[in-house]
């Protein structure tokens, strides 16, 4: 064993908590920590240039991701969350979804060329909400799938989830392609909304934080029907 | 190349730092042996390493996978179903998949806590219905061992008399969530056993271990070690003796033999150095996971074991089995809108359902557990993903989606099954006669089939989840899958239950170990991993690799103080 090595096995037994009770440093740090990370992305948001998406593309998906997602009175859009930046990141760590991510753009582009003579982004509101409206109900084919399905954050298990089969229904032939590449674009849209700050404040998560767990809130057990109403 | 070999003998190598080796170092360093334990991974410390209460904002990939950590960037298991520089193959038409950590503490630090005693039928299981093997042990062998490990390392659960699912030492089991509590109430009325689950997560502080936070994190490592994994739970008693040294980055090769065919230690690789290096020992505790153990023995050829060590009868990699598996999630519109509160609980599911039927009703064998998710949990990669999928109108977008989505959350609930599969001629591992890993040490080759009795049972899974969510009001997701789909049955592998490679039994022509887990051909040699195991039972293994490694350390101290180990 290296003299480090040593040194960190050392150092596991030495941090085993002395006293029964949680170090407040220890939250404290935790939480300075993950607040710098955030202050470092929002600085780095300022100045942002992608590193996958071109000029164009970018402006495609910033348009888009606020149509998906755009402010009201609980919380920001995607584009005040960070969602642009956070796709442009995706593309350049996971290069699977990079063809899917380009193509789907471009397929956006030549449907809009040919229904109203402009790309996506040079067409009017009205055209480009037309469009969505038929993109965005209904998937084309059953071997569309979300990349990583995670409806309840069932990560705590040891054992691994296959993906969830959903039921076909019938294609829509011409539009297929775009609503396969919708579903996908609104699936991440949503990921890089509700995992941010904003995001999560406006779900009213209150977790990820030490706590007692008694058990369900009565409000709520009152409203599943679980207790009787008072 | 050059082979660095220790002059000094040490009385125990361990080879593996997972549950069976980190019981095996605590057990052996306690009762006074000098011992080395090999990690092929890297040092892990979960105070220091842990991601516990990172958010998902903290990192720009948001938790999602990464080639070194493919159940998320925050998850502790460094590791997956591929290796860079580590490959292994399959045959033709067969599907398996090898899941492998490479840290301190092995596959301890992934996994859901879920800690169930096997039960007295599942050792005798070939008496009731003639498949598989007996185990050459009974319940009342092990109980004393499972005893002793819930007390050292901790499980809550509820004491319920059930006949094949032993109560053990339990600490209070936390209250049901709501949604659990619905999905409680439809078992009842469908008359499914539902009950409080078993975890190594501490309710109670135990010992120097505080109680749990409930942040519901477990799999990212715990940093209160507040539930079971190596390192938080084994490794420190047993350094505490002075008398462990741990080598990461150590891949264990070869077993030595000497001309009389004892064992004489490991051979590994210093992955730092690249050199081969050796531990000579007078005992050698095989616990590298139930594959890499039988992947040793095969290559571990000599003259005395012309096809692998200790596989007089040929059956080491044969009896692979994994668990069945099959997963289910629908929408339940009787928990959209939910009240906002904090219900992250523990690391997983607060209630279960063991396996409930007669068999003699069913056209399968064997059974299955029921394991069950969803909630208000922490929002990731892959948030609510899929919503055009949800019945009644999902998808959109617009002020209408962003709505959707709020009302959504926690609407989701979902069923996996975990059964029990039969060993068959057809399943096993050998070595690959032409590949090798970038260290040169040839690789497993994996053989893989289901049989009717697996598929039958997932089809029972489907059905039953089916008719959970329907009952709760809601709406599966996707049809049913098919009998050409094996009704939805996980590929082999993929619920991370191998066992069975170097099974244990009383006739030395058709088992590779005793019932103490001591080779029949090697009495210095053991396994202490799920290798042993006999058949699967319906419940995850931690808590029987734990036990049988308590009991086979035990008995190695005993009979070393007695000189009957060479």
């Amino acid at each position: 064993m290296t003299d480090l090595d040593r040194r960190r096995v050392l150092g596991l037994l030495a941090s085993a908590p002395a006293a029964l009770a949680w170090r407040p440093a220890d939250v404290l740090l935790a939480g300075d920590r993950s607040r710098a990370a955030r202050q470092a992305a929002v600085a780095a948001g300022a100045v942002y240039e992608p590193r996958f998406f071109t000029a164009h593309e970018y402006r495609t998906v910033r348009v888009l991701v606020d149509l998906i997602l755009p402010a009201d009175e609980r919380s920001g859009s995607a584009t005040d969350a960070g969602v642009p930046e956070f796709m442009d990141f995706m593309m350049t760590d996971q290069e699977r979804q990079q063809v899917p991510m380009r193509g789907g753009l471009a397929w956006v582009d030549i449907e809009c060329r040919e229904r109203y003579g402009a790309e996506f982004v040079d067409c009017a509101s009205e055209q480009q909400h037309e469009l969505l409206g038929l993109l965005a109900w209904g998937y084309p084919d059953a071997s569309d799938q979300p990349e990583e399905l995670d409806l309840a954050q069932s990560d705590d298990s040891d054992d691994d989830d296959s993906s969830i089969r959903p039921t076909p229904l019938p294609p829509v032939s011409s539009l297929s392609h775009g609503i396969a590449f919708f579903n996908r674009f609104r699936d991440l849209t949503a990921t890089g909304f509700w995992t941010t700050e904003m995001g999560i404040t406006d779900l009213q998560y209150d977790g990820n934080r030490f706590t007692r767990w008694r058990g369900c809130p009565d409000e709520q057990l009152r409203k599943r029907g679980l207790i009787e109403e008072a | 190349m050059d082979v660095i070999r220790q002059r000094q003998q040490v009385d125990v190598c361990i080879v593996g730092s997972g549950a069976g080796g980190g019981m095996a170092a605590k057990v052996l360093t306690e009762a006074g042996a000098d011992v080395v334990m090999l990690e092929a991974g890297v040092m892990w410390d979960p105070v220091e390493d842990s991601a516990m209460l990172a958010w998902p904002y903290d990192s720009p990939r948001r938790g999602s996978a990464t080639p070194e950590r493919q159940f998320g960037e925050f998850d502790a298991g460094l590791g997956g179903w591929t290796l860079e520089g580590e490959p292994y193959t399959t045959a033709d038409d067969d599907d398996f998949d090898w899941f492998r950590v490479r840290m301190l503490g092995g596959r301890t630090n992934h996994w859901g806590r879920i800690s169930l005693r096997f039960g007295p039928d599942d050792f005798k299981a070939r008496s009731n219905d003639g498949l598989g093997d007996d185990w050459p042990i009974s319940y009342d062998d092990i109980s004393p061992y499972y005893d002793a490990v819930d007390q050292l390392v901790g499980i809550f659960g509820s004491r319920e008399g059930l006949p094949n699912d032993p109560d053990g030492h339990f600490m209070p089991p936390p209250q049901p969530r709501c949604w659990e509590q619905l999905i409680k109430r439809s078992a009842d009325d469908l008359g499914i056993t539902c009950i409080p689950s078993r975890l190594s997560i501490l309710t109670q502080p135990l010992g120097d271990r505080v109680a749990c936070h409930y942040c519901g994190q477990c799999n990212r490592g715990c940093g209160t070690h507040s539930n079971f994994s190596t390192p938080s739970v084994l490794l420190p008693p047993a350094m505490a003796t002075g008398k462990l040294r741990i080598i990461a980055n150590a891949m264990a090769r070869e077993v030595t033999v000497d001309d009389r065919g004892m064992a004489t230690g490991v051979a590994y690789i210093n992955k730092s150095s690249g050199r081969e290096e050796h531990i000579r020992a007078r005992v050698v505790v095989l616990a590298a996971s139930a594959c890499e153990s039988a992947r040793m023995l095969l290559n571990s050829k000599s003259e005395h074991f012309p096809d692998g060590l200790a596989n007089g009868s040929g059956t080491v990699g044969k009896y692979l089995t994994d668990t069945t598996g099959t997963d289910v999630a629908g929408f339940i519109p009787g928990l959209v809108d939910g009240v906002p509160h904090n219900e992250d609980g523990v690391g997983g599911a607060h209630l279960y359902m063991p396996w409930w039927v007669d068999n003699r009703k069913l056209d399968f064998p064997r059974g299955y557990h029921i394991e069950i998710w969803g909630g208000r949990g922490m929002p990731g990669y892959g948030f609510m993903g899929g919503i055009h999928r949800f019945p009644g109108g999902g998808g959109g977008y617009d002020r209408d989606l962003k709505q959707l989505y709020r009302a959504y959350y926690g609407s989701v609930v979902g069923f996996s099954g975990r059964g029990e599969m039969i060993p068959n001629e057809d399943s096993f591992c050998e070595i690959d006669p032409n590949v090798v890993d970038r260290w040169g040490i040839p690789v497993l080759r994996f053989h893989f089939k289901w049989t009717d009795h697996e598929t039958l049972q997932v089809k029972h899974m489907q059905e039953t989840f089916r008719e959970l969510i329907e009952h709760m009001g809601g709406t599966p997701f996707g049809s049913m899958p098919g009998a050409e789909n094996g009704y939805g049955i996980a590929p082999g592998g993929r619920i991370i239950h191998e066992l069975g490679v170097t099974r244990m039994g009383d006739s030395p022509r058709s088992s590779v170990l005793n019932s103490n887990c001591q080779a029949h051909e090697v009495k210095n040699l053991f396994v202490a991993d799920g290798g042993p195991f006999v058949s699967q039972a319906n419940k995850n293994p931690t808590w029987t690799i734990l036990a049988l490694a308590m009991r086979t350390s035990e008995y190695i101290a005993e009979q070393s103080r007695q000189g009957a180990l060479g």
